[in-house]
């Protein structure tokens, strides 16, 4: 017998069944001598636990006595509602670390980056000629720069012969 | 979050901003240049001209004017001149009679050297000269010779 069964009969034995189903289950009753059975195992039960219970008695009127439960759930579920203020050093805290994480990470990057970068290095060079005969030569790896120019020198360095030009 | 962290944290703080500081002052703060001026001549005889005495120029100086594309085997050095360049007092460095360079000082070891010849602008070079670094202002001079500057920033 399964278990939907089971509580048929004993809704059956407590006089809940409507009155269609209370047929039914006398029909059922009449040819299942288990059903029968069951039933009269019930009903005997029932008997022997009918003397035990003793009826709880409340200090107050019924209504009132769950109507007190009912404020005081809900008075605890307005509290654990109630947002809780947040202090503003919380707050700053949440902030400042994050914001100290990345000024200390800048901190190390600038302090790295000028011992790597030599001071000037980011600086572009300016060079204006005259004459187009002028020019700049760069030798990065020798760290050197020329600066060439048309003109040649009077005394002491040269005499007074024409220059020559330059291979 | 304990107070050892918090005080932690303002330390850190207080570091960055004085670094920043620092860096901000001393990037903005145009600093002095010790400069050296070597006046070299370029040739291809291996004696200075009669009369003029002249030494060998430096192995340094040497070795950096026969990196370049140069044509002179030798090189003799006519003078040098140590001096401090600002930029409120550029420093002239006379080459002729009538050539000289001007050098001026700027903030992040820039150099602004100005060539003049005759009293005119020919030719102006701008750029930084971080030490151990060479900028050398150079022309043609009679009998298939060469002069130079060479600039060194000194310190």
């Amino acid at each position: 017998m399964d278990y939907e069964a089971q509580l048929k009969l004993q809704a059956y034995l407590d006089g809940e069944l409507p009155e269609g189903e209370a047929k039914e289950v006398a029909n059922w009753l009449a040819r299942d001598q288990e059903a029968v059975a069951l039933l009269g195992e019930l009903r005997q039960t029932r008997k022997a636990l009918a003397g035990f219970e003793d009826g709880v008695r409340l200090p107050e009127a019924r209504e009132f006595y769950w109507s007190k439960i009912e404020r005081e759930i809900e008075r605890l579920d307005v509290k654990r509602e109630e947002p809780v203020g947040v202090p503003f050093s919380v707050k700053l805290r949440r902030i400042l670390m994050p914001a100290s994480a990345v000024a200390l990470v800048a901190l190390i990057g600038m302090i790295v980056s000028k011992e790597i970068l030599p001071s000037g290095s980011a600086y572009s060079t300016e060079t204006s000629f005259r004459d187009s005969e002028s020019f700049t030569y760069h030798d990065y790896a020798e760290g050197t720069t020329l600066v060439w120019l048309p003109y040649p020198a009077e005394n002491d360095v040269a005499d007074e012969k024409e220059p020559s030009t330059l291979e | 979050m304990s107070a050892r962290l918090v005080r932690l944290i303002g330390a850190a703080w207080f570091l960055a901003v004085l670094t920043l500081a620092m860096t901000s002052a001393s990037s903005a703060q145009a600093a002095d240049l010790k400069l050296r001026a070597y006046l070299v001549w370029g040739t291809d005889d291996p004696k200075p001209p009669a009369g003029k005495d002249y030494k060998a120029a430096d192995a340094e100086i040497e070795k950096k004017l026969r990196s370049l594309p140069l044509k002179w085997q030798h090189y003799f050095e006519v003078s040098r001149t140590n001096f401090v360049v600002s930029p409120s007092a550029p420093t002239k460095v006379s080459v002729s009679g009538k050539c000289e360079i001007e050098v001026k000082g700027g903030p992040n070891s820039i150099v602004d050297v100005v060539m003049r010849n005759k009293g005119e602008e020919v030719a102006r070079q701008k750029q930084p000269l971080p030490s151990g670094q060479y900028l050398i202002v150079s022309g043609n001079a009679p009998n298939s010779s060469g002069w130079f500057v060479v600039l060194k920033r000194e310190e």
